[in-house]
């Protein structure tokens, strides 16, 4: 069964990765009608790789400078009335579209996402983010899903109506958290956005400090970004506003504690019983984290990279902490894409 | 993405409380047969939250039985006396981050009935008119996806629509080409060419569906370096100057050479504030295109900004000597006077509620700016009256001012004060001077501001008798936040020395500045004033005074180039004298107001009032109840 959907794969110099990409979709349980790779103007062949697997490629004129203005170029080619989104290093489970499509019999529903999990974890960095998606991803996103309000329909890989994404004009590359930003809009535009838990799909994620520096410089900017543009709107969104103002002061106020406050304590009370706060919160994590990794089975994978996950939030903090002080208090607004993955 | 810090902060507290909370709402939802999330994974959820507990409060008592099991080796913390360890801090940990929980969503509400306080009806239409829209563009999308037919006759009406359009466009018939233009898109909503003539209309009415539709062109055209430039344009008039620059970026990659994308990039730069940065860019297009003599104008009016007269008064002449213009040249004359030598006759007086009067007459003389940097020489001769006693004083100062950079001004000066003889003090010559540095990050960031300065209190003739110094360090600091209001603290510390005694002053100040309008800002202060003991030498030095003041600022340009600033304070003011409790709160208001009145151009005609009337103004006042006014005139002669 095909499904009436075409996908839009943003690519720029993703030659070693595509390929992946492409077959994940080839193998779908309810294949695409079109796969349409946009190569931004690639220098490593990306497009030819593409092209070989008998996908649609197109290219714009000039590299568009983001993964946003890949992705609305790629939007004028769409015929079909769903439109998917998948990142060139992201693979999908094989029934990841079938079981993602049903939510749309509901008209109100816009976009809907799935699970994300890392496709490798061996670094410090991919042991952290697989923590970090095993936790979120089976605590924070299911809440939020049963209150009808999850905070982003992840960039790596959604669905959309056509339509109505063409309604809100695609993606915009005015913050760098394209995803969030087009999230927000459609709930302010009275629409819904849905996730389901079955549908997978497994991104590259970083596996070195310099790539992962760049994802977080990228991904905190463009949280703060789209706060600051959308914070009015929001206000008129139940469960969403409060959401966003926990996850907003966690990004701010509770990250500065984190690194500042708990040491300072410990020094002025002379007591390094002080930094026990740091391991208050363990069961909180580790609690969703064995509950998403025993659905898995990976159990012991698990254990193994909870230590990971601590020295990850720490560097997210550092990262979230200044951009929050870059965009709101000096005013400098990051909009350089930086690819990291 | 994944934003905060998961675990920690009241996130893992929010998500707790809403996955107990399931039951009840899917409870309601199913009595109420709207679409829920269903019982398994609603039960999934709520055991994890209970399990989540559990998991905390045993490791509260795993932590407590550890800390209580070491006390021997290493001190607990005081908090932990008395109390099993294990209980303080899970219940400490749940109870403060429940507390701020609750706080933060409160802060939440609050904020959105503030916001949508009179709008509410208003926002449930608004909501209704985007569904519609929407449901009408959806509509729209399905009707363009239809049958061949269908789209054959979209064509034909759209042809016709766009020749109408067109045709009301070239007569100038904006409302018409308007209204056509949006029937076209509604029949087409991807056409390009409707897309940007119907944002350019849009421009003055209604900005905010100009930049959509502007953003909309670009996705359409994305090779056409004119969208982007509009988009810039558009982009800078709502304030958004960073994604403005990029949007002029994209124009200059795809037309590096274009005139309009170079000089319309300069021009939002300059609009942003970033000064120099505009100077480069003009100065770039202008060593290869020494014609342009509208950029020569542009150039020239950042220049004025930069403090570098000369250099605006060159560039004008050569926007001037390209093509010949009034205006061009009534600025140019104005540049030439700005960066001529100049003398400025000045005379100036204060009295206060003792008694004391003060005179004086002066002048300085300019010599002509060379480059940022500029020099003058003061003079000036001061009679000090109380009604009994005559004294005076002359002063002779040299003083520089340099502006290395649109952000930068670096003023300072130096020279000495000769004190007549008085009370049988022979006359006494003292040196003086004053060093400040200004920093400004470009774009309307923070500010910073240091201050050195040494100089007499000269108020009374008891002060000039006793040669009191005042030697003073102090800085400001100004942080814009979000683009809405700025912080700004303000820290002194002042010694004042004289034959017999050095005491010292300190003063920080705090203070919340709203900008109303770009020229009136309102303000919250309140500011400490300590001395560390009392004196004879004739100042008032209270151990405290607090003053919480509101205060605006206004400042206004009239047709004629008349310019009135006004700086206005009320509050209250509390006294604490040496040794004595705090007084009561009593009435502070203060008044500070400049005129400059262009006489001529090259001649300025300046006069500023002072005021102020409370218990406490400044270490020159006398008693404890004090009024006090001074008024200078000056005149700017450019010898040009």
């Amino acid at each position: 069964m095909t499904a009436d959907l075409t996908v839009i794969v943003p690519a720029y110099n993703e030659a070693g990765s595509v390929a992946d990409t492409i077959r994940s979709l080839q193998a779908q349980t309810a294949p695409p009608r079109e796969i349409i790779v946009v190569d931004d103007c690639s220098t490593d062949g990306t497009g030819g790789v593409a092209r070989a697997l008998g996908v649609t490629v197109v290219r714009p004129p000039t590299n568009t400078g983001s993964k946003a203005g890949a992705q609305s170029f790629g939007l004028r080619y769409v015929c079909t009335p769903f439109t998917a989104a998948i990142d060139a290093d992201t693979v999908l489970a094989p029934d990841a579209i079938e079981r993602l499509l049903p939510v749309f019999d509901r008209p109100r529903v816009a976009a809907a996402c799935g699970l994300v999990l890392p496709r490798h974890v061996r670094s410090i960095w991919e042991r952290g983010r697989y923590i970090e998606y095993l936790f979120a991803f089976t605590y924070y996103k299911q809440v939020q899903e049963c209150y009808g309000k999850p905070l982003i329909s992840s960039g790596c890989f959604s669905i959309y109506r056509t339509a109505l994404l063409r309604a809100q004009q695609g993606w915009s590359d005015r913050t760098l958290a394209e995803d969030m930003d087009l999230t927000w809009r459609f709930y302010q535009a009275g629409h819904e956005v849905r996730f389901v838990p079955e549908a997978v799909c497994y991104p590259i994620e970083p596996h070195t400090f310099r790539l992962m520096g760049k994802q977080l410089r990228r991904w905190s900017h463009g949280f703060v970004q789209n706060v600051m543009l959308h914070w009015r709107g929001l206000l008129r969104v139940p469960f969403l506003r409060s959401a966003v103002a926990v996850a907003f002061w966690d990004a701010t106020i509770a990250a500065a504690l984190y690194l500042v406050l708990l040491p300072l304590l410990a020094l002025a009370f002379k007591s390094p019983w002080v930094l026990l706060g740091y391991l208050i919160d363990a069961p909180v994590v580790l609690v969703p984290v064995l509950v998403g990794a025993t659905r898995r089975r990976e159990v012991l994978r698990a254990l193994a990279s909870v230590p990971a996950f601590f020295v990850l939030r720490t560097v997210n903090a550092v990262f979230f902490l200044r951009a929050v002080c870059a965009e709101l208090v000096f005013g400098r607004s990051l909009h350089v894409y930086e690819k990291g993955h | 993405m994944t934003v905060g810090v998961p675990g920690t902060g009241i996130g893992g507290m929010f998500y707790l409380v809403s996955a107990l909370a399931m039951p009840l709402r899917q409870a309601y939802r199913s009595l109420r047969r709207r679409p829920s999330a269903g019982w398994r994974i609603v039960a999934g959820q709520s055991a994890m939250a209970g399990a989540i507990l559990a998991a905390i409060w045993v490791t509260g008592w795993l932590v407590g039985i550890a800390i209580t099991a070491s006390a021997a080796i290493v001190r607990p913390p005081h908090l932990l006396a008395g109390a099993h360890p294990g209980n303080v801090l899970r219940t400490a940990a749940l109870v403060l981050s429940a507390a701020t929980l609750a706080a933060v969503l409160l802060g939440v509400e609050l904020l959105r009935l503030w916001v949508h306080r009179e709008t509410g009806p208003r926002l449930e239409r608004g909501a209704e008119i985007q569904i519609t829209r929407v449901a009408v563009l959806v509509v729209l999308a399905v009707a363009a996806d239809g049958t061949h037919t269908v789209a054959a006759q979209n064509t034909s009406a759209l042809a016709r629509r766009l020749a109408r359009a067109d045709s009301a466009f070239a007569a100038g018939d904006a409302t018409s080409a308007e209204r056509e233009y949006a029937a076209a898109l509604a029949v087409d909503p991807e056409n390009s060419r409707a897309t940007y003539r119907l944002a350019d209309l849009s421009k003055r009415g209604d900005p905010a569906r100009a930049l959509q539709l502007f953003r909309r062109y670009v996705a359409l055209e994305p090779s056409d370096p004119w969208g982007y430039m509009a988009l810039g344009d558009a982009l800078a008039r709502s304030g958004s100057y960073g994604d403005a620059l990029r949007s002029y970026d994209d124009a200059l990659r795809l037309a590096p050479d274009e005139r309009d994308a170079v000089i319309g990039r300069a021009r939002v730069l300059a609009r942003a504030g970033h000064t120099d940065a505009a100077v480069a860019d003009y100065r770039h297009w202008l060593d290869a295109n020494p014609s342009d003599a509208e950029a020569w104008g542009e150039l020239a009016r950042q220049r004025l900004r930069q403090g570098r007269e000369r250099d605006a008064a060159l560039a004008f002449e050569r926007a001037q000597a390209i093509a010949p213009d009034p205006t061009v040249a009534r600025r140019l004359a104005v540049a030439r006077a700005a960066a001529a030598a100049a003398i400025t006759p000045l005379a100036s007086g204060t009295h206060d509620s003792d008694g004391n009067t003060t005179l004086r007459l002066g002048g300085t003389g300019e010599i002509a700016s060379w480059g940022p940097m500029r020099f003058g020489l003061t003079a000036s001769r001061t009679a000090i009256e109380d009604g009994v006693t005559t004294t005076g004083r002359q002063d002779l100062t040299l003083g520089a001012a340099w502006r290395p950079g649109a952000a930068w001004q670096v003023q300072a000066s130096g020279g000495a004060s000769r004190l007549d003889a008085v009370a049988g003090r022979s006359a006494t010559i003292l040196p003086t001077g004053q060093l400040r540095a200004r920093w400004r990050v470009p774009g309307a960031g923070p500010i910073v501001d240091l201050r050195a300065r040494r100089d007499i209190l000269d108020a009374t003739p008891l002060l000039a008798a006793n040669r009191v110094l005042r030697t003073e360090l102090g800085a400001t600091v100004e942080l814009p936040v979000a683009r809405v209001f700025k912080l700004r603290g303000i820290g002194r510390t002042v010694a004042l020395s004289d034959s017999a005694e050095v005491n010292h002053r300190t003063t920080l100040a705090g203070m919340v500045a709203v900008p109303v309008t770009p020229s009136v800002e309102v303000s919250a202060q309140f500011h400490t004033i300590r001395f560390a003991h009392p004196t004879t030498a004739g100042y008032f030095a209270p151990r405290l005074v607090q003053v919480a003041q509101a205060g605006s600022y206004l400042e206004f340009e009239t047709a004629q180039g008349i310019l009135l600033v006004f700086d206005i304070g009320a509050g209250v003011q509390r006294v604490a004298e040496q040794g004595a409790t705090i007084g009561p709160w009593g009435r502070a208001l203060r008044l500070y107001s400049l005129i400059v009145v262009p006489l001529a151009v090259g001649r300025d005609l300046r006069l500023e009032f002072d005021g102020e009337q409370s218990a406490f103004a400044n270490e020159v006042a006398t008693t404890a109840q004090w009024r006090y006014v001074s008024a200078t005139m000056s005149l700017r002669w450019a010898l040009d």
